[in-house]
């Protein structure tokens, strides 16, 4: 957004690139000697599938799966996007609520602690009776946990600002929304993207532990289904394709906050 | 966020299904306290007066269900697990049309993991659910008033297994042997030993989850679990397993009972008789074509799912819902002396039940009369 022209013009953009070309091939390199570790573990030591397949028997059944799973990971994704909109929204909107109406925050807070402490396993059933069948229930799950980390780093993010700022906004007879404008909502981004990085990948898992309430698609089913089965085999594959899912939404919102906070992202990535 | 994360590892593991005995019904207690808020009425102290019915939910006040020319009644029917052959006479009369004959557009609900049925049916969202016999007298004695109509399974398919390897023949066995079962199984498995001549000290219990590998892998000598899953699923992984079902260990409780509210059952019992029919006619129809039904059920309804288990599945559970009973009285049938005998196992021996209930609260035999006798 706000940066999104310039970072090609900065005179330190090679050296950033090439540090993070270097960044990148130490996390490919990581995950790489990882996998190979696992593979030749499960080689070495005769790990029956049951206990853990190795990565390369997953990569296959994915490959003979792929259908099957982008038809199942389709639903799981519209609800994960859907519950994370919704969550980050709410709290977002809560927490600006919570700067200009202390009380409220007051009244509210506790009650969001409250929310967020609820074991889902249990409150699952009960969504389904409140919200009926099909999407919402599902989509409310995913946004009940992504909502928590949100309003409370928001709620921080938005006091950010020091005294001294909001002393000079007001010498300049700035009204509050400008005060909100330019001095609250760019101190509370970091806030923001640092929620928004748990709330990506929980989503995806409050996604999944929603479908077990019942659903005949989705990841979510899809591992229910497999282990009903006692398919190993696609039970991990599925599991790699919701870690897939969770991870490209978390770097879908680093590369988001790259563009937004360029000047904060460059210091700790 | 992370603990959600390992509520995801606790139910990876799950090879087969919940407990059988009252799982997941502590938040019944919690859907009390929540429908006291909307129109639902309180299920809180179990009266049998019908509440004033909130809403203008449609009811079959004609008294006779003809198949011709009807208005069509959307029901919607809440399975107690995904859909897969267990229900596989649901999904044969939506195929043949068995429910259209009876005027009724039927939607399927699945459950999964998370056991929402009693819930589900509790708090309005479905019409009918299927659900456990224990499961349905747990609920009752919280004050949900829900009741029993009919039964799929005449035998439920919960059992002990072990591998063959291990010498074991039957419970006589058991003696210094682990056992792992579901945590909420504990109160059923410690009944079924002693019922059996055997002394709970007599063996090692331990929680396990519903996963087959500490049978695997020999932490555990026996495991509980189904006849319709973990031994098929093992004997499909090449394992050789023995097993014994509860109900062979005088332990019987009905599978998949149809129930409803009761006030469903006062208001509305023409639709349910019409509903139970087309269900009899299904599994009729399912048992007589295993291969068709089976093929429909993995094709239409149960993605991802393998025919040859699902076939498999459907044949093993054939003889616990076609029994000599049912040949004498019609499928779905039921007798209330076995409502009566799990009632007193749940109350005596397992102390599930804090006090006896009234076994005509639990069941009612008022639809199978009406729905007659099918399939011999």
């Amino acid at each position: 957004m706000m940066g999104a022209g310039h970072p090609t013009e900065r005179p330190t953009s090679r050296l950033a690139m090439r540090r993070a070309f270097g960044r990148a091939v130490l996390s490919v390199g990581g995950l790489a000697a990882i996998l190979l570790a696992w593979e030749a573990s499960v080689a070495l030591w005769n790990i029956p599938l049951y206990v853990l397949p190795a990565p390369t028997v997953i990569a296959v059944q994915i490959e003979r799966d792929w259908a099957l799973l982008v038809r199942h990971l389709e639903p799981t994704l519209l609800e994960a996007v859907g519950g994370f909109v919704i969550g980050n929204l709410i709290a977002t909107g809560l927490a600006a609520a919570f700067v200009y109406a202390p009380p409220l925050s007051r009244v509210l807070y506790p009650v969001a602690i409250g929310l967020r402490t609820i074991p889902l396993v249990a409150i699952t059933p009960l969504l389904v009776v409140w919200l009926g069948n099909g999407y919402a229930p599902k989509i409310a799950i995913a946004a009940l946990i992504s909502f928590f980390p949100t309003l409370v780093n928001m709620s921080r993010g938005f006091a950010a600002p020091s005294a001294d700022q909001l002393e000079l906004m007001h010498s300049l007879a700035a009204s509050q929304w400008q005060v909100f404008r330019l001095v609250r909502w760019p101190a509370s981004l970091p806030y923001l993207f640092a929620s928004l990085k748990i709330a990506a990948t929980s989503s995806v898992l409050g996604a999944i532990v929603a479908e077990w309430i019942g659903a005949d698609r989705g990841l979510g089913y899809l591992i229910v289904a497999a282990t009903f089965e006692y398919r190993v085999a696609r039970l991990w594959a599925t599991i790699a394709v919701s870690t897939a899912l969770a991870l490209a939404a978390f770097l879908m919102v680093v590369a988001v906050e790259r563009l937004a906070i360029p000047w904060r992202s460059e210091a700790n990535e | 966020m992370f603990g959600d994360a390992s509520k995801l590892t606790v139910v990876l593991g799950a090879s087969g299904r919940r407990s059988l005995l009252g799982a997941g019904l502590g938040s019944l207690a919690a859907l009390s306290l929540a429908s006291c808020g909307s129109e639902a009425p309180a299920p809180g102290q179990a009266t049998k007066a019908p509440a004033s019915a909130p809403g203008s939910a449609p009811t079959t006040s004609a008294p006779t269900v003809a198949p011709t020319a009807k208005p069509v009644l959307p029901l919607s029917l809440r399975l107690s697990w995904i859909k897969n052959t267990e229900f596989a006479g649901v999904f044969a009369a939506m195929e043949k049309g068995f429910y259209k004959d009876e005027g009724i557009d039927l939607t399927v609900n699945p459950s999964a993991q998370n056991l929402p049925e009693i819930q589900a049916v509790a708090g309005k969202t479905d019409t009918i659910g299927l659900s456990g016999g224990a499961s349905l007298m747990l609920a009752r004695a919280q004050g949900v008033p829900v009741k029993a109509f009919g039964a799929v399974f005449q035998k439920g398919p919960g059992c002990f297994l072990w591998q063959k390897k291990s010498g074991l023949n039957g419970i006589a066995d058991f003696k210094g042997k682990k056992i792992g079962h579901q945590q909420t199984a504990r109160a059923s498995t410690e009944a079924m030993l002693t019922i059996n001549n055997l002394k709970v000290e007599d063996v090692t219990l331990m929680p396990v989850g519903f996963d087959v590998q500490p049978l695997l892998t020999g932490q555990v000598d026996i495991l509980t679990g189904l006849v319709t899953n973990q031994v098929i699923s093992l004997e499909g992984a090449g394992e050789s397993i023995g097993y014994v079902p509860y109900a062979d260990l005088g332990f019987g409780f009905y599978w998949n009972t149809p129930f409803a509210l009761d006030e469903t059952i006062s208001q509305k019992k023409d639709l349910l008789i019409a509903w139970t029919r087309a269900t009899a006619r299904g599994w009729e129809y399912a048992i007589r074509n295993p291969d068709e039904t089976a093929k429909l059920v993995v094709e239409k309804y149960g993605d991802g799912l393998k025919l040859d288990n699902q076939l498999l599945q459907l044949k093993r559970e054939t003889p616990l819902i076609q029994t000599d009973f049912t040949k004498q009285k019609g499928l779905l049938w039921m007798d209330r002396a076995v409502w009566q005998s799990g009632h007193d196992l749940l109350l005596n021996r397992t102390k599930q039940l804090e006090k006896a209930l009234i076994i005509d609260d639990v069941m009612t035999l008022d639809i199978l009369d009406k729905v007659g006798k099918i399939g011999a």
